[in-house]
């Protein structure tokens, strides 16, 4: 067993900086209170004032310290334990065996004076398996991982391969076409028609046109602000982004300011997700991410992609590389045309149940621009729900927004379902519903409105014994 | 859906339910009760609301104690396969579901006051991504099924 060990003491002064802003904050409001309640003759600090505000700093400085003393270390080959707690005590056990995975990150904080954080996850979503060392030099932190995760090393070559490395322009192209840049755009946005409410105008404007005019700049303004603020997002917790086959575990770092790294053992993995965003679709460039079991919720979005931006020529080498088992969906079976009208209907309810409020609020007449949209989207939505069963694997595709296909083997489904109500029924329709398990919540999946026929095959398939494990067909 | 799962529920759920009903009812009869009481007090509200809820009410006991049972029975069926359970329920919306017994987590048995007066239960079976229920089953069938049902989870792989 290792000798005990410590957080670094940085660490203290590290969370305090942390923490400033709400200290700040806090003290701010004191003072702010007591300025108001002495109706601005100037204020004098008391000593019971100056103990207001010097105590609950000196308590927190104080806990943060305590925290420090208390919570020590050890490891070995075979398990680490952990203690803490000032006044209850806690003592944590985990068994290497029992360790998922190992991530190390660190803010720029951290990253100023060579530390960084490790945490450990385990089977199981409980707060209680994760163990997290805020503070430790990489050197050391490295050293852990190491011990923890080969713990029977002897001079073993691992099979290291850096099988993806995002070139810079990659990553500009992708920082151009990510979702988020249209998320931010469209919350500026709305954030910037909350303030003008607000601006008081007082230029003249002759006509209406004007102001629609002045409306649409702005708005253009404010879309391209919000689009950069985006891209320059993207680029900090993209940039780097490298991805290593080690012994059947991959191991996935990314970012610029705050690096995140994690280790995903291949096993865990249950389905390949692919998505495609609206902005990638035209040029062909689709993310990877894994769906994966067990993990914590905090990392687990740093813990799933396994490619940002690749394009679909380069997809069958890389899915080769790394899931060779893995079949990429060929041909498919389309939800039929009867099906389209369920689907625009879908994509109208909103605009129908608007209809009556118009009379209350008129503007919101605007809104039925986006009826069209919503419609478009439907009918995409029609024309990307797919299903592929093989002897290996069930394939479905389909487009909430992004277009996503999901490659899910047939041994990690967790439950098949389908569901049809009256109208269905007549019309020879079914959703089907697909379990599969990830972190943070289980994936469930639904294609709408299929055939019924092909739903029964699906499900008919599942039922054999057998059916839902992934078999070879004879001869081959 | 192809052929209808085979298993039925127990036939006594359909006298647990409409016993169900007839405690609403009771329920009902004291809401209407109240509401007459409140009349009295409180000139605001209409007699004929009174009368309003007594229409309400008869309509869903109807529906609770003549109709629902009867099709809850027709349309609720199991069966459990070789390697996977198979549920379907709803006449509204019918939902049909194959779990596979690997995936299987654990399961329960479940019964509230009125069904363990029936000495019936329901079987709830936890994967690691869903629920499913097999409501208003006889104690005995539900003990056998989760014996089992767990017999095969132990021969089953063990993959999560």
């Amino acid at each position: 067993m290792s000798k005990r060990y410590r957080q670094h003491p940085l660490m203290i002064l590290i969370s305090l900086l942390e923490q400033t802003l709400g200290i700040l904050s806090y003290v701010l409001i004191f003072v702010l209170a007591r300025f108001i309640s002495g109706e601005g003759e100037g204020f004098s600090f008391g000593l019971s004032d100056t103990l207001f505000i010097v105590v609950p700093v000196v308590l927190v400085v104080l806990t943060n310290v305590l925290r420090w003393i208390f919570f020590t270390y050890q490891y070995d080959g075979e398990l680490i334990e952990i203690q803490s707690g000032i006044f209850i005590k806690k003592e944590r056990k985990i068994k290497v065996d029992r360790i998922q995975a190992i991530n190390l990150d660190a803010s720029l904080l951290l990253r100023l004076f060579g530390l960084t954080r490790l945490t450990i996850e385990t089977a199981g979503n409980l707060s209680e398996s994760e163990v997290e060392i805020k503070a430790l030099k990489l050197k050391h932190a490295h050293r852990i991982k190491d011990v923890l995760s080969h713990p029977n090393t002897l001079h073993e070559d691992p099979s290291e391969s850096a099988l993806v490395k995002v070139e810079p322009f990659a990553l500009f192209m992708a920082s151009l076409t990510s979702g988020g840049a249209l998320f931010t755009g469209i919350a500026v946005v709305f954030f910037a028609l909350q303030f003008i409410s607000f601006l008081e105008f007082n230029l003249d404007f002759e006509n209406a046109w004007q102001i629609a005019v002045a409306l649409l700049v702005l708005t253009f303004v404010v879309l391209m602000l919000g689009w950069i603020v985006s891209i320059v997002r993207y680029i900090l917790q993209y940039a780097m982004f490298t991805l290593i086959n080690e012994n059947d575990e991959l191991k996935i770092s990314r970012g610029l300011l705050h690096t995140r790294s994690s280790t995903i053992a291949l096993k865990r993995i249950q389905a390949v997700h692919l998505i495609q965003g609206i902005l990638r679709q035209p040029f062909g460039y689709v993310a990877i991410e894994a769906k994966v079991a067990g993990g914590r919720t905090e990392d687990s979005l740093a813990s799933t992609l396994l490619h940002p931006f690749i394009h679909k020529r380069e997809l069958n080498q890389f899915m080769a590389t790394l899931f060779p088992d893995y079949q990429l969906p060929t041909t498919y079976i389309s939800a039929p045309r009867r099906a389209l009208t369920r689907y625009l209907l879908r994509a109208s309810w909103l605009f129908i149940f608007m209809m009556p409020f118009v009379f209350i609020f008129p503007y919101l007449a605007f809104g039925f621009v986006l009826w069209p949209v919503s419609l478009a989207y439907g009918f995409s939505r029609h024309k990307n729900a797919k299903i592929e069963l093989t002897h290996t694997q069930l394939n479905v595709r389909y487009r909430l927004f992004r277009k996503n296909i999901l490659m899910i083997p047939r041994h990690h489904i967790q439950a098949v379902a389908f569901e049809a109500n009256v109208l269905q029924r007549w019309q020879r329709l079914a959703h089907l519903n697909v379990y599969v398990l990830s972190s943070p919540q289980p994936t469930e999946v639904k294609i709408k409105d299929i055939n019924v026929l092909d739903a029964n095959t699906v499900y008919d398939s599942f039922s054999q014994p057998k059916g839902f494990e992934t078999y070879v067909e004879e001869g081959s | 859906m192809t052929t209808k799962p085979k298993e039925t529920l127990d036939p006594t759920a359909l006298t647990a339910w409409r016993f169900k009903g007839l405690i609403w009812a009771i329920i009902y009869l004291l809401i209407i009760i109240g509401y007459a009481i409140a009349t009295r007090f409180f000139d605001v509200l209409p007699l004929w609301g009174m009368w309003v809820l007594v229409g309400i009410f008869t309509f869903l006991l109807t529906l609770q104690v003549g109709i629902v049972p009867e099709y809850r029975m027709r349309y609720w069926g199991y069966e459990i396969r070789e390697d996977a359970i198979d549920i379907q329920s709803g006449f509204i919306i019918i939902k049909r579901v194959l779990i596979p017994i690997s995936r299987v987590q654990h399961i329960d048995l479940a019964a509230g006051p009125i069904l363990r007066k029936y000495r019936l239960a329901s079987v709830e079976i936890t994967t690691a991504g869903s629920n499913h229920e097999i409501p208003a089953l006889s104690q005995e069938t539900a003990m056998s099924i989760r014996e089992k049902l767990n017999q095969k989870v132990l021969e089953a792989n063990e993959d999560v």
